[in-house]
């Protein structure tokens, strides 16, 4: 299953927005066009959704309360809403759609103002209903959060319960006492990346580093050795070994990592480790410019042999990620910033065409995306 | 008639979107392509052409060293091959400098001054040296944004590209600039008979 549609009405930079998403969906845009806040959509959703330390409170609170979610282009009493669409494949008709909308009350509760679920269009739940206009106070909380009220659709709060995020700060890896917190939550920043890895079972830890350990030969030059350990206090560490090292000697724990070799540790794993959705805030940082042309394909592999396939949704502005010309176009939406905020929309006719011609979407598309220094008025666009 | 840009540099999509925006009526520009470096355009000769089937495409290049421009295309193109109608190569004889240095008004108000602008630029041999060579008789401002010196040779100062290109937006036309340039004569010709061939579909 996954989210073959998204829509947004105030959230954040989006006044509006209203797009199709596939297996693996590409979001680009300039800086502050919006697109880790589009990411935190689904993070929102999950949060949400989690029926311990969740729900939507928390959700909202944890990103610094309803006014700095709601959209800066909208009135000051308007709701937040997200509506999503799940479907078994993306060119299939939804099976689930999962609507919430939200706002802030005089008296400064948040107030569920429409939850809705539907399944193959037969609504499951539609509120307010009766209950919450006898009792206001139940429309504090959604009922995807709730075991007993999501009985009949826990299937979607599942799925919720499963998306994942991966923004590994290799910094928070190697020194997690200077910042203060060991996770910040359930997504891998940094430590927790390697508790995570702790925690996983033996066999399936050694594959999936066996399979990092490979890809990292071909891509760090040198590089020879992956190994899981916990050192003398039983923490759990990586480390590795040069080809040009003897063993004796030649042992590097992760604080000395670089940060790219670091991101793509983290980035592996988590494509091995699968789930519903996995969340990807430009994975080319630090990394080699022809490691970041590789990453889609890499990507596609990985997902391809989990058995648990992820849906990759993945925010970006590499050229070099985006050069490979094998990127399916539908599953790109470009973020575009105007007066009332960002946009966010699929690609065009011509962009599509140029798609065909054989050019990429860092040619075909990521130009209109620059920033324009030069006012270059004139030309319609 | 949706119009693409295809160029090297970013000098060169300047010019090349400069020469659109004359049009009228107006054209809609959809993308600008552009990869530094040589080769880029000859290595996707086949893409333009796949692409002119739909979209214009307006590909800017720089003579440079070729010896002309019909042989530099039949070069890229191959030698018999029939050009697509919506793809519109033009060759700037011998750099898009040439077609800049040929608008000598607009030139007096970039650099101050107007001794030693050529007559006749599309016969310079390094237009680009001779325009660093100008710039440097400059206004502070303009001098230190285009020029610098490295040992004996004059070079491209950091500000070369957007400040040209912002002067090409706002000072430099075209039309003016074809009176002593040949090869953007024929461009300019060439561009506003495809646009109103193409024009209305």
């Amino acid at each position: 299953m996954l989210i073959s549609r998204l829509r947004l009405e105030n959230w954040r930079n989006f006044r509006e927005l209203d797009v199709p998403l596939r297996d693996v969906t590409y979001i680009l845009g300039a800086n502050a066009s919006g697109k880790s806040n589009l990411l935190d959509v689904f993070r929102f959703l999950r949060d949400v959704g989690k029926s311990v330390g969740g729900g939507l409170s928390a959700a909202v609170n944890s990103r610094g309360g309803f006014d700095d979610l709601r959209s800066l282009h909208s009135p000051s009493a308007s709701e937040v809403l997200v509506d999503v669409e799940l479907s078994e494949d993306a060119d299939e008709q939804p099976l689930w759609r999962y609507v919430l909308g939200f706002r802030s009350l005089e008296n400064g509760m948040l107030a569920v103002s429409r939850e809705e679920v539907a399944r193959k269009g037969e609504i499951l739940l539609r509120r307010p209903g009766p209950d919450d206009i006898q009792d206001d106070a139940l429309l504090s909380q959604t009922h995807l959060e709730q075991t007993q009220a999501n009985a009949r659709f826990r299937e979607i709060a599942a799925f919720f319960s499963g998306i994942r995020y991966l923004h590994l700060v290799p910094q928070l890896l190697k020194y997690p006492e200077r910042a203060g917190v060991r996770s910040l939550d359930d997504d891998p920043f940094g430590a927790g990346f390697l508790e995570k890895l702790a925690g996983t079972d033996d066999s399936v830890r050694r594959a999936r580093l066996e399979m990092i350990e490979a890809f990292l030969r071909t891509a760090v030059p040198g590089f020879d050795t992956l190994q899981f350990v916990k050192d003398e206090r039983g923490n759990p560490r990586l480390r590795m070994l040069h080809s040009h090292s003897r063993a004796a000697e030649g042992w590097r724990s992760e604080e000395s990592f670089s940060d790219g070799t670091l991101r793509l540790i983290g980035l592996l794993w988590s494509l091995q480790e699968g789930g519903p959705v996995l969340l990807l805030d430009k994975p080319e940082l630090s990394l080699n410019e022809g490691i970041a042309e590789r990453l889609p394909e890499v990507m596609e592999r990985l997902r391809n042999g989990s058995s648990k396939r992820s849906q990759l949704v993945i925010c970006t502005q590499s050229e070099a990620l985006l050069s490979n010309p094998g990127i399916d176009g539908r599953g790109v939406i470009a973020l575009e910033v105007g007066e009332q905020g960002s946009r966010g929309r699929v690609l065009n006719t011509q962009e599509m065409e140029a798609l065909d011609a054989g050019f990429s979407i860092s040619e075909a598309v990521l130009p209109k995306l620059r920033p324009k220094f030069l006012n270059r008025l004139g030309l319609k666009e | 008639m949706y119009w693409n840009v295809a160029t090297e540099d970013e000098l060169s999509e300047s010019v090349a979107e400069r020469l659109l925006r004359s049009l009228s009526p107006p054209v809609e520009l959809v993308n600008r392509f552009r990869r530094r470096g040589f080769g880029y355009l000859r290595k996707n000769a086949g893409k333009w052409r796949s692409l002119a089937r739909t979209q214009a495409v307006l590909l800017l290049t720089d003579l440079d060293r070729a010896a002309c421009p019909p042989g530099l295309i039949s070069e890229w193109f191959g030698e018999h091959t029939r050009m697509p109608d919506r793809l519109l190569v033009r060759v700037a004889v011998r750099e898009a400098e040439s077609w800049l240095l040929a608008d000598h008004e607009a030139m007096r108000s970039l650099l101050d001054s107007h001794s030693g602008l050529p007559d006749a630029p599309d016969t310079l041999p390094d237009p680009k040296q001779t325009l660093l060579t100008l710039a440097r008789q400059a206004p502070r401002e303009v001098r230190l944004g285009l020029v610098r010196q490295e040992g004996t040779r004059l070079r491209q100062a950091l500000r070369y590209n957007s400040l040209l290109s912002e002067w090409v937006f706002t000072e430099w036309e075209p039309e003016r600039a074809a009176k002593r340039s040949e090869s953007l004569r024929r461009a300019i010709h060439r561009i506003k008979e495809r646009a109103l061939e193409f024009s209305g579909k």
